[in-house]
């Protein structure tokens, strides 16, 4: 703590210079413009802000003195809504409606409240006043002003939010096949982009929100659930979801939420007697697209015309009347996936709980690929005094893949897709033995697809998590929360391969990890209204968290028993080998949080937060995150009330500073790395060799974000528009700086790069969020969301360098990687030749200078010195889309209800190397494979799409292979209908069917526009043969009893 | 009383969530069970365990298939890639049309070169850290194992790219240091006084399990022998004053023969024994070698040489003329093989394969497995007579012999013949090669005499040529580049029709050294044009 003081003086040196800087100059400018600009617009009209809530009470009086309340909730059109929250107010009994809309809430006290609120409905709060049975009409409220969201480390009143905030609600995915739960805010919320880059079973897809910041590892937004960091949880479970988008409302998160944060609230248990639902649906997912390869008999005489592959006459004759394989076949299947929940929730005054059980599995589109999960979470509530409450949430799960690696790029020896498009036809699966073909004809060191399935990887993980909150109201006013959750993980890798597989020696190997992680926090929050106008909170908090993992291997390395797999390692020896490793690392935040807000009209919140990690030393260990927004509702101002266009209007600002850690443990160091050697007899002697990597001088990235947003409600709150712009500065961005060979840069036994904090980024953008409801009568309803993105990432300084290099791909092909990072340029610049098609007959003598004839391959000559060299680069493509945006249908007609939701992603580039592998002679694939790869050019076909058959330059790193990744998908389609009570009496039951990406409309050639060889935002845009996407139809069943 | 309550609980719970520790202690990370160079080397067992990991990676920049930069560098007449499937490899690297990938090959070469250096030079920088701990004599001999290979890697380098830059400390983040090339003669330089200090430092013999391949006293005179006679020639042409030094140094080795333990072996094919161990001879000829689990990948390994018939890719073979001009015998047995026997019972002569090529014998099922020994290959019941295709692919057994007797006969026997004509000695150096190669050693039928000084090196150049032929260490390549023999062998030696080769234009200086990679030259561009004064 001696330590905090002493930074106080920085803090304070800090702020200060803040509030001259430039920035914040400009920022107030832009602020008293538009409020000024706002306020003339609107003068005079003085029209009131209207509710049109309308409420219809059916009281049907109880004569017996019963403390039970139920009733049923609909909408103004007489549809009943499921999963309101009933609460009686003052205490923390409640409940929700089931899917019919009907609720029951026992042992209520009879003078009490009910408050009955809704995502998009007005909160209606009704006394008890002795009635049993309470009918609730609830109306729309599109900017639904007094719903409580969750803000970080607490609660706020929705229209009491100075930051950008866009919320998803359950409707827009409860139709959807629960193994789509990871992408259930795809195309939901302006600046949030959900992409699968790999789509094998058990992969998650990558979320972004207002693009990315940084480049090392993570740029995912920090996800908390019920206030624990953690990971989306089951749909099924979710109740609501905020993602705070900028840093007024994420600096509260300090070195956490830099990438954005999503805050999910789950559901919980309420006061009723015990209810059970069962939901599960089952899907079929397929490839739609895949590439158009010759036959055997094409291409073998294809091969032997052009001089590719030496086939005899004789050969090329065999397969004349079929044969051959279709390796594409061979490898792709309809991939399964099954997902089972069952829900337990109840409780009573004191006690209340829900418990979910989830099983899932799926199998994947490409042969032996795998995913499995299931585990259970149990959430109980008690109120140990009315101003006690006690939570306790434990968790326990498991999980498994098979084969997750055949999914990844990388090696040439393990991507199945690969091998399926460049393997030669004319081989056999089998051979006449039975055993796998193991070679090709011409593809050289390419296995056999097939073969390369039957690789035999498990990857599982247990995990076990257990929470303990208190909330302690210390007086009315002031209220202590505090936290304490320890997680434990394990799991591991199992590895085996058979002497078919491995050619040499059946080999297997384990490898298991133990992690422990705890967090601990405790906040004060503090809030009173003075003088009925004045609405004050305060909130201090401190929290501290630790993480420690060690990890186990072993491997067998020649089996003498193949059949004792990776269950008997020991077997081996003395062919066997064991490693360990340890790791920790730890963070402790203080923060503190001011809101304040005059009138419901003028609105401020100040964040600060200090985060330590353990991962930087010394002077730069400590980051510090201040935050503050503005807001100001124009309609609630007397001048505002005479009209009525509108039903709300605000405006808010803010800026403020996020962090990222962005480094792993130990960054700051140069461990050496193991490397044993071989001296004779049977033991390998254990050595290290030293790698380049740490950086001592290592310090925090910080986000400096600056939002300005608008919110309108009108046409009787039918219509509602949220527009914001926002400009973040990403500085001391952490990169890693490419190190020659010389200075130890080696990327196979070593590291290529130190990681230094060099230059910053920028991405600014625009985002707007339109709610509408079309149509709404009785048993039709019809509403849209249209949102929308633009993002413009770029960078502004790279210290030094020039450029910086990304991760290299596909050895042979480039020797730098296509991903370049240059001031001027976004995140994810493709840097290459640009390709200027096939130099004609009559250019032969300008061909020449380039060693090259008619027929070959042209590229631009930027600096004139007739050779294809690095001085001739330059940007050819930018794989992080600017624009997306997503339109959501909704469409009820009595029991059945629709959703549709389309999606856009435009100005995406793909490098495609894959299209190139089928259709050219590369190092490890000698022979044509692609029925496109026939056009090649003559004399007679000048205007072929290939270049001559014996071309002498083929630039992979070219524009030629950059394809247009842009898409739009029809992400969801599905149909839900609910089985009337007249026909199934016992349960509430519902159906669904679903499609998902069901049309894409895209010129891509590859399997699919979305997929991305790599994860990371820097490599974003490579079709190195990653799993694509599938089609799925899925069939939904949600039983309640 | 109530409010004195809330505030005890108050300060208990946030007690018990505020941990006592300070921050600083809380914060500390503790990188249990890793090692860092810079404390290491404390003791002999911490130096060795740098020395194991140097040997690592010195074993992967040189064996491996993708990373050895000789299988790149085919522009040999031993070893040129005119199979059907030559682009398997890049090993066209210059002068030839390459289609695709640039030198991504070259710079995995390079790249592994320049970590054994970095590994060595860490070891060179911080064995005096145990002073005092281990006898002078025993750190020093440690530390010149660095110094050996250092100059082993920076000599493997300088032959491929002439002007490279010349690293020898270790890497620091913090340093701006500019790096430039340094000339081939700086390079030559450092890797004369490395192994100045390994010949002095070096054991004649280690003992335990370094007696089976770490260098020796002998070791390091014999490949200073080999360094001079390279100086000698193109491009440091330090011509006789560099001759009369290898003349020197290899009759040294010579001299002392018997005390470092070396003799040739009788016959060829058994300095290629898979089952050989380390010191089961008390003269042997391996001087420096690798030893090799059975399972290790390298690129001596049959997939290069054999046809595409077997399962191979044909891009290593030697040139016909090559081929048709190597002296009948034992050796040529052993090097070349002309007759393949596929499982499925299909046989072909050389002539009869797609290639119409022989293959590399020396190279070919030298794996462990039984049944592949080169004494049954006329069994007709043997591998070799019945399964070749089923041979292994990409993995080696025997141990890799980097210098060999037979090299230090024939580098003195040049080296004296240059300086001041042949001795007896040189002759019986040149011929107990010859005589092993046709017959075995101690035949004589082979035996050259009173051949002129000229003839006398010409003979002794391809002597080197066919005993070192495939891939031995790119011997021919680098007697080719020292002698300027690259033009010669490349057009009027060569027997192959014109058409396999597609050279894009005629040999000259500039194709006897490869570029630094793209990739090092983007890095830093101080690298590009490293050999710009060359025509």
């Amino acid at each position: 703590m001696k330590r905090m003081k002493n930074k106080n003086f920085k803090m304070i040196y800090w702020f200060d210079k803040l509030c001259n800087s430039k920035a914040m100059k400009k920022f107030t400018t832009v602020w008293l413009i538009t409020l000024l600009t706002m306020g003339q617009a609107f003068a005079g009209n003085s029209s009131f802000y209207t509710s049109n809530r309308s409420e219809e009470k059916n009281e049907i009086s109880d004569v017996q003195q019963t403390k039970s309340v139920k009733g049923r909730v609909t909408d103004a059109s007489g549809e009943t809504i499921p999963g309101v929250t009933i609460s009686v107010k003052g205490t923390n009994q409640g409940t929700t409606t089931n899917i019919d809309g009907e609720y029951q809430l026992i042992n209520v006290q009879e003078n009490a409240v009910l408050v009955f609120s809704f995502v998009g409905m007005e909160t209606e709060e009704i006394p008890v006043a002795g009635k049993t049975i309470i009918n609730v009409v609830m109306s729309e409220s599109s900017i639904a002003l007094q719903e409580v969201v969750a803000i970080g480390y607490g609660t706020m009143k929705k229209s009491d939010l100075t930051g950008a905030v866009s919320s998803v609600s359950s409707r827009d995915f409860i139709n959807m096949a629960s193994s789509s739960s990871n992408s259930i805010l795809a195309a939901k919320a302006p600046g949030v982009t959900i992409r699968k880059s790999n789509a094998a079973p058990g992969v998650a897809p990558i979320i972004r929100v207002r693009g990315a910041n940084s480049l090392m590892g993570s740029n995912d937004p920090l996800i908390v659930v019920d206030g624990n960091y953690g990971s989306l949880p089951d749909m099924y479970e979710i109740e609501s979801i905020e993602i705070l988008k900028d840093a007024s409302a994420t600096a509260i998160y300090g070195s956490r939420g830099a990438n954005g944060v999503i805050l999910v609230t789950t559901k919980r248990g309420s006061q009723k007697k015990p209810t059970l639902e069962f939901y599960s649906d089952f899907s079929i997912n397929t490839i739609g697209k895949r590439y158009d390869l010759m036959d055997a008999y094409e291409f073998a005489k294809f091969n032997q015309s052009v001089g590719a592959y030496p086939f005899t006459d004789a050969e090329v004759e065999k397969f004349k009347n079929g044969g051959g394989t279709d390796w594409q076949d061979a490898i792709l299947q309809s991939g399964l996936s099954q997902s089972y929940r069952v829900i337990f929730s109840g409780g009573s005054k004191d006690i209340r709980y829900h418990i979910t059980t989830h099983y899932n599995d799926n199998t994947g589109t490409i042969r032996n690929t795998e995913a499995s999960d299931y585990g259970l979470k149990a959430k109980v509530d008690m109120d140990l005094s009315n101003r006690l409450t006690v939570q306790v949430e434990a968790s326990a799960g498991h999980n498994d893949n098979l084969n997750p690696e055949l999914s990844q790029g990388g090696s040439k020896t393990a991507i199945p897709l690969m091998a399926a498009v460049a393997f030669s036809p004319t081989v056999p699966i089998y051979d006449e033995n039975g055993r796998y073909t193991p070679l090709g004809v011409g593809s050289g060191t390419l296995m056999n697809p097939v073969l390369m399935t039957e690789a035999h990887q498990r990857n599982y993980g247990n995990g076990a998590t257990g929470v303990g909150n208190l909330q302690f109201k210390i007086t009315d006013d002031l209220t202590l929360n505090a936290k304490a959750l320890i997680s434990l993980s394990n799991g591991g890798t199992r590895e085996f391969e058979s002497l078919e597989y491995n050619r040499l020696y059946p080999r297997a190997d384990q490898y298991s990890y133990d992690n422990k992680n705890w967090l601990t926090n405790a906040f004060l929050t503090y809030s009173k209204t003075f003088a009925n106008n004045h609405d004050f909170s305060a909130m201090v908090g401190f929290e501290q968290t630790k993480y420690e993992g060690q990890s186990f291997s072993a491997s067998a390395d020649r089996l003498p028993i193949e059949s004792v797999g990776w269950n008997n390692l020991g077997l081996a020896a003395p062919y066997i080998g064991v490693g360990s490793g340890w790791a920790d690392n730890a963070l402790r935040s203080y923060f503190g949080r001011i809101n304040y807000n005059y009138a419901s009209r003028y609105y401020l919140t100040v964040n600060y937060r200090a985060d330590g990690s353990s991962k930087f030393r010394g002077d730069n260990r400590w980051g510090y995150f201040p935050s503050f927004s503005l807001a100001w509702r124009l309609s609630e101002e007397a001048f505002m009330k005479e009209q009525d266009l509108f039903q709300n209007i605000r405006i808010r600002g803010g800026y403020g500073v996020t962090g990222s850690q962005a480094v792993g443990s130990y960054a700051t160091y140069s461990p050496l790395r193991g490397m044993g050697f071989f001296w004779g007899g049977s033991a390998i002697q254990s050595g290290y060799i030293s790698q380049i990597g740490g950086n001592p001088n290592l310090k925090w990235e910080s986000t400096k974000q600056l939002n300005v947003g608008a919110d309108f409600t009108l046409i009787d709150s039918r219509l509602s528009l949220s527009l914001d712009y926002y400009n973040k500065k990403t500085v001391d961005l952490l990169a890693p700086l490419a190190v020659p060979a010389y200075a130890g840069g080696d990327p196979e036994y070593g590291r290529t790069s130190v990681i230094s904090n060099v230059g910053s980024v920028r991405n600014e953008g625009f985002e707007f969020n339109l709610n509408y409801f079309i149509l709404k009568t009785k048993d039709w309803s019809y509403d849209i969301n249209l949102n929308g993105a633009f993002n413009r990432n770029k960078v502004l300084d790279l210290g030094e360098e020039a450029r910086i290099y990304g991760a290299g791909y596909a050895p042979g092909l480039a020797s730098t990687s296509p991903f370049v990072l240059m001031p001027g340029q976004p995140i994810g610049t493709i840097f290459g030749m640009k390709y200027l098609g096939i130099w004609q007959e009559n250019q032969a003598e300008e061909a020449a200078k380039y060693g090259a004839q008619p027929g070959d391959y042209r590229y631009e000559d930027l600096n004139g010195n007739n050779a294809y060299d690095s001085d001739d680069q330059q940007v050819i493509g930018n794989t992080n889309a600017p624009f997306s945006w997503g339109f959501n249908n909704h469409i009820s007609i009595k029991n059945v209800d629709f959703n549709i939701l389309f999606e856009g992603v435009h100005g995406r580039d793909i490098m495609n190397w894959a299209y190139l592998v089928a259709t050219e002679r590369i190092d490890f694939t000698q022979l044509y494979t692609h029925k496109d790869s026939k056009d090649r050019w003559t004399p007679s076909n000048p205007n072929a799409k290939f270049a001559r058959i014996g071309n002498s330059h083929l630039i992979p790193l070219s524009s030629q292979y950059v394809e247009d990744g842009s898409y739009v998908k029809l992400r969801n389609l599905s149909v839900g209908y609910r089985i009337p009570k007249s026909v199934v009496s016992f349960a509430t039951l519902r159906l669904s069917l679903s499609a998902q990406n069901l049309l894409v409309f895209t010129k891509y050639k590859g399997y699919d526009p979305e997929i991305s060889s790599t994860n990371d935002d820097m490599n974003s845009g490579m079709d190195w043969f990653a799993y694509p996407n599938s089609r799925s139809i899925s069939f939904g069943v949600a039983i309640e009893y | 009383m109530k409010k004195y309550i809330h505030i005890i609980f108050i300060l208990s719970v946030i007690v018990s969530f505020t941990s006592c520790q300070s921050n600083d202690k809380f914060l500390a990370e503790e990188p249990k069970g890793q090692l860092f160079a810079d404390n290491l080397c404390n003791n002999e067992a911490e130096i060795q365990l740098l020395i194991n990991g140097m040997y690592g990676i010195f074993d992967r920049a040189i064996n491996r298939p993708y990373e050895s930069m000789e299988i790149k560098f085919a522009a040999s007449d031993d070893i040129i890639g005119t199979g059907n499937q030559r682009v398997y490899y890049h090993e066209m690297e210059i002068n030839m049309p390459i289609t695709t990938g640039g030198d991504t090959d070259v710079q995995r070469g390079y790249e592994r070169a320049y970590n054994t250096v970095n590994q060595a030079n860490t070891i060179i920088n911080n064995y005096k850290n145990a002073t005092g701990v281990v006898p002078e004599a025993r750190l020093n001999a440690l530390a010149a194992q660095a110094h050996y290979i250092r100059a082993f890697m920076y000599f493997w380098l300088v032959r491929f790219f002439n002007n490279i830059p010349l690293v020898t400390t270790a890497y620091d983040p913090d340093s701006k240091r500019e790096v430039t090339l340094s000339s081939s003669k700086d390079v030559y330089e450092l890797i004369v006084s490395d192994l100045k200090f390994a010949e002095e430092w070096l054991p004649v013999k280690w003992d335990g399990f370094m007696a089976n391949g770490a260098p020796t006293k002998g070791a390091a005179k014999s490949t200073l022998a080999l360094v001079y006679l390279q100086m000698a020639g193109y491009p440091v042409n330090g011509g006789t004053e560099y001759y009369a030094l290898a003349r020197d140094k290899a009759k040294e080795v010579i001299d002392r023969a018997n005390e470092f333990g070396y003799a040739l072996r009788e016959h060829f094919w058994e300095v290629f024994d898979p089952y050989w161990e380390a010191g089961s001879r008390e003269l042997d000829e391996p001087i420096f070698w690798i030893d090799h689990t059975p399972d290790d990948y390298t690129v001596r390994s049959p997939n290069p040489s054999r046809p595409i018939e077997f399962g191979g890719w044909e891009s290593m073979i030697a040139e016909l003329g090559f081929f048709n001009r190597f002296p009948e015998g034992e050796r040529k047995e052993f090097t070349f093989v002309t007759d393949f026997y596929h499982s499925n019972g299909t046989y072909y002569h050389y002539t009869d394969l797609k290639a119409k090529h022989p293959a590399y014998r020396k190279l070919w099922a030298d794996n462990f497995t039984p049944g592949w020994e080169w004494e049954n290959r006329d069994d007709p019941n043997s591998n070799w007579r019945t399964r070749m295709d089923l041979s292994a692919s990409w993995y080696s057994g025997r141990p890799i012999i980097f210098t060999r007797y037979a090299d230090v006969l024939l580098i003195y026997a040049e080296a004296k013949a240059r300086t001041d004509g042949p001795d007896a000695l040189a002759y019986k150096c040149l011929n107990d090669v010859r005589n092993r190669a046709y017959k075995g050693l101690g035949t004589t039928e082979a035996s050259v005499s009173n051949l002129t000084t000229e003839q006398f090196i010409d003979s002794v150049v391809w002597e080197r040529a066919w005993e070192f032929a495939g891939f031995e260490y790119s011997a021919r390549w680098f007697d080719l580049q020292r002698l300027q023999l690259v033009e010669k062998a490349t057009t009027e030696w060569r027997e192959e029709p014109e058409e396999k080769y597609q050279l894009l234009r005629p040999y000259t200086k500039k194709d006897y050294f490869l570029s630094i990679p793209s990739k090092e030259v983007m890095l830093n561009p101080n690298l590009a044009n490293n050999n710009a004064d060359l025509q």
